[in-house]
């Protein structure tokens, strides 16, 4: 599969590239002056900044366990999804072709997802002999990302809608996990309700440094003088494990608890919005000739 | 257009480089860690041994503790490769108890001696590498040996296809050594008294037969090529002794300090060669390597190759293995600090200190036995105290390259 996807995003490149040649012996020629124009009106360098949030669905594709249970049923990690929200920024770059854009997007990411385990231990013969703990598990991932996308108006209009279709790659910059650990405790004589303080960990350790996926959205633009307004969704599918498998164990003070992640996969809704500047072509009046 | 071009052709490289992560079955073999949690509030274990089977999964032999006065109880557990159980037993044959260390393989199964709980006769359990037990006898008599019924086990050994089992004999108050066969035949024996009248060593003895007391670092195996040696208490004190077992007395002894001090692991290299570590008082020793010869008979501490390990318990656990690592002989003791992390300390075959490792934090962790690997890495099993109160066996498997990491 991997390597479908780096076939097409070969064939854009060349195809991009191919475009970009033809329009520049079309821009050579003399007698061009009237194309010359026109192709000024269909093509433009785009600049701009976005912001948003984004919410996570990770996805498991094997489980892994530290504890093992001899004698009850190990209840798998209970996954929440799409319950904390992260938060990016990004830098857009795109060049606009004839309503088709390509567009590259730095940006730095931080995602949220969580989870949480039980545990429990009773004595058959003495019903007061009962603990029990819950432990949950919040994981905060930051990235740099660099996605690239193909996006297509749908309309020549002030507000355009577009969709767009895309991949992205991801660097982990940083990585903490937040432990923390409640329970019951009846056998001190009552109910003791059990709070540990919070076990806040770096653990970068454990997720996998580089990170891919794909990604398709909608958004709309809308011109507002000589800037464009953005918004966008997208969908992200991720197509590479976000976790290292080599390092699963690594982390001591993870592993000590009991802690060990799954493989994981994460998906994410991201929402941005942001303004984009024209930076070719522009008129005597400051007026983005492709904007009419 | 540059940018955009040298971002697609960025985003490309990396996806035929394949440098993301994919499901990595090797690597869980390569490197775990695994609790083997039980759900019974008033249940605790204690391992005692670890063995790699020949289908590269493990089998733990472990003391089963209920939170009573008594024996403990044996218990084995099989895992597969990546540590997860496949099959565990929780009784051993009828009325066993208080199983003793290590897991002695001779003949492609393994054995341990544990005692019936009844008349605290040493019973000889054999077990497959599949976890199973395939049989448990008494040991029985010999005609050459008279009457050869052992009680109260201590350790057990290898001595080529045959075990050595080193037990308490309450009657006569002596520790006896014997070459039991794999049918549970004593051959060879020799009995050694532990000093006339001496009831605070007795009690010193009989006192870890109860589950919840501490555990003396008993020892049997054979020097390569050589005599006899046990770990035990004779003549009033816990001792190294070299004996031939047709001779009455010890050939050599090194003595400790009565029940507080002695040898916590002696492990011989050859016939003169070993390595060591040594509890006296508070303090504990390792001694990476040394002869025979340069060791006094009285003094078994102060050698010039010995290093005081203040981060240690002196009643701390210890066990040793070596490992090749890119040709160069390394020795490893793992041990707990006194903050309870298991600790892995490499030495150099000269005896000097080549690196270490800490295992285990936030709970408390306590190593009890250490082994090689079929893949060049360790396994090194002890127990973990879960939610702050229940002892459970944990199992940590390094890979080589974490080995590597540690003596290099």
């Amino acid at each position: 599969m991997r390597y479908l996807y780096s076939i097409i995003i070969l064939l854009l490149v060349s195809h991009s590239l191919t475009a970009q040649q033809k329009k520049r012996n079309k821009s050579a020629n003399t007698l061009a002056a009237q194309k010359k124009s026109e192709s000024f009106l269909d093509k433009q360098f785009w600049l701009g900044f976005k912001a948003g949030a984004n919410i996570s669905d990770p996805k498991v594709i094997n489980s892994f366990q530290i504890f093992e249970a001899t004698n009850y049923n190990k209840e798998p990690k209970a996954y929440d999804s799409y319950n904390l929200f992260g938060s990016q920024a990004a830098i857009e770059i795109t060049f606009y072709v004839k309503g088709f854009s390509i567009s590259t997007q730095p940006t730095y990411s931080r995602v949220n997802f969580s989870y949480k385990s039980n545990s429990a231990w009773l004595d058959p013969n003495n019903a007061n002999n009962q603990v029990s703990l819950n432990y949950e598990h919040q994981h905060q991932l930051e990235y740099f990302e660099w996605p690239l996308f193909v996006k297509y108006d749908l309309t020549r209009t002030k507000l355009r809608p577009f969709v767009q279709v895309g991949a992205y790659y991801g660097r982990l910059i940083n990585a903490n996990t937040k432990l923390s650990i409640t329970g019951e405790d009846f056998a001190s004589g009552g109910v003791n309700q059990l709070k540990d303080e919070i076990l806040l960990v770096g653990s970068k350790d454990v997720f996998a440094e580089n990170v891919w996926g794909i990604s398709a959205g909608t958004g709309l633009h809308y011109h507002l003088g000589n800037v464009r307004l953005v918004l966008d969704v997208n969908y992200r599918i991720g197509m590479s494990l976000i976790n290292n498998t080599s390092n699963r164990y690594q982390n001591d003070r993870l592993s000590g608890v009991g802690e060990s992640l799954d493989d994981l996969k994460l998906n994410n809704i991201i929402v941005s919005t942001g303004v984009v500047f024209p930076m070719r072509y522009l008129a005597t009046s400051l007026k983005a000739l492709d904007k009419r | 257009m540059k940018a955009l071009s040298i971002s697609l052709l960025f985003l490309s490289t990396l996806l035929f480089t394949g440098c993301f992560e994919e499901e990595n079955p090797i690597a869980e073999e390569n490197s775990f860690l695994r609790i083997y949690d039980n759900n019974t509030y008033s249940q605790a274990f204690d391992p005692l041994d670890v063995k790699q089977t020949s289908d590269g999964g493990f089998l733990i032999l472990a003391r089963k503790l209920n939170n009573t006065s008594g024996y403990s109880d044996p218990y084995l557990l099989k895992t597969d490769k990546t540590g997860k159980i496949i099959s565990e037993i929780n009784e051993v044959g009828t009325d066993t108890g208080h199983p003793v260390g290590p897991l002695l393989f001779v003949g492609g199964a393994y054995y341990f001696f544990c005692l019936n709980k009844t008349d605290t006769r040493v019973v000889l359990v054999k077990v497959l590498p599949d976890g199973t037990v395939e049989s448990t006898q008494a040991i029985s008599n010999n005609s050459s040996e008279g009457d050869a019924t052992r009680y109260l086990p201590l350790a057990g050994g290898v001595d080529g296809n045959n075990l050595l089992l080193l037990s308490y004999d309450n009657f006569s108050q002596s520790t006896v050594a014997d070459v039991v066969t794999t049918n549970g035949v004593v051959t060879e024996s020799q009995a050694y008294s532990i000093g006339e009248g001496d009831d605070y060593i007795e009690d010193v003895i009989i006192s870890q037969f109860n589950q919840q007391n501490r555990q003396y670092p008993y020892a049997i195996g054979r020097l390569p090529g050589s005599s006899i040696f046990f770990n035990g208490f004779i003549d009033y004190t816990f001792t190294l002794a070299f004996v031939n077992l047709n001779a009455d007395a010890p050939a050599r002894t090194i003595r400790g300090t009565q029940a507080d001090g002695g040898f916590t692991c002696f492990y011989p290299h050859s016939a003169n060669q070993f390595s060591s570590a040594i509890f006296n008082f508070n303090q504990l020793f390792y001694t990476p390597v040394s002869s025979l010869a340069e060791q006094n008979i009285d003094d078994i501490i102060p050698q010039t190759t010995t290093f005081q390990m203040a981060e240690i318990a002196a009643t701390s656990h210890v066990s040793f293995t070596s490992t090749n690592v890119d040709n160069a002989n390394y020795y490893l003791f793992a041990s707990t600090s006194k903050s309870n992390q298991v600790i892995v300390h490499a030495y150099q075959a000269n005896g000097t200190l080549a690196g270490s490792k800490y295992l285990g934090f936030s709970n408390p962790y306590q190593a009890k036995s250490i082994i090689n690997t079929s893949d060049g890495g360790l396994a090194i099993v002890g127990t973990t105290q879960v939610a702050g109160r229940f002892q459970r066996i944990c199992l940590f498997k390094l890979s080589l390259q974490e080995v590597k990491d540690i003596v290099l």
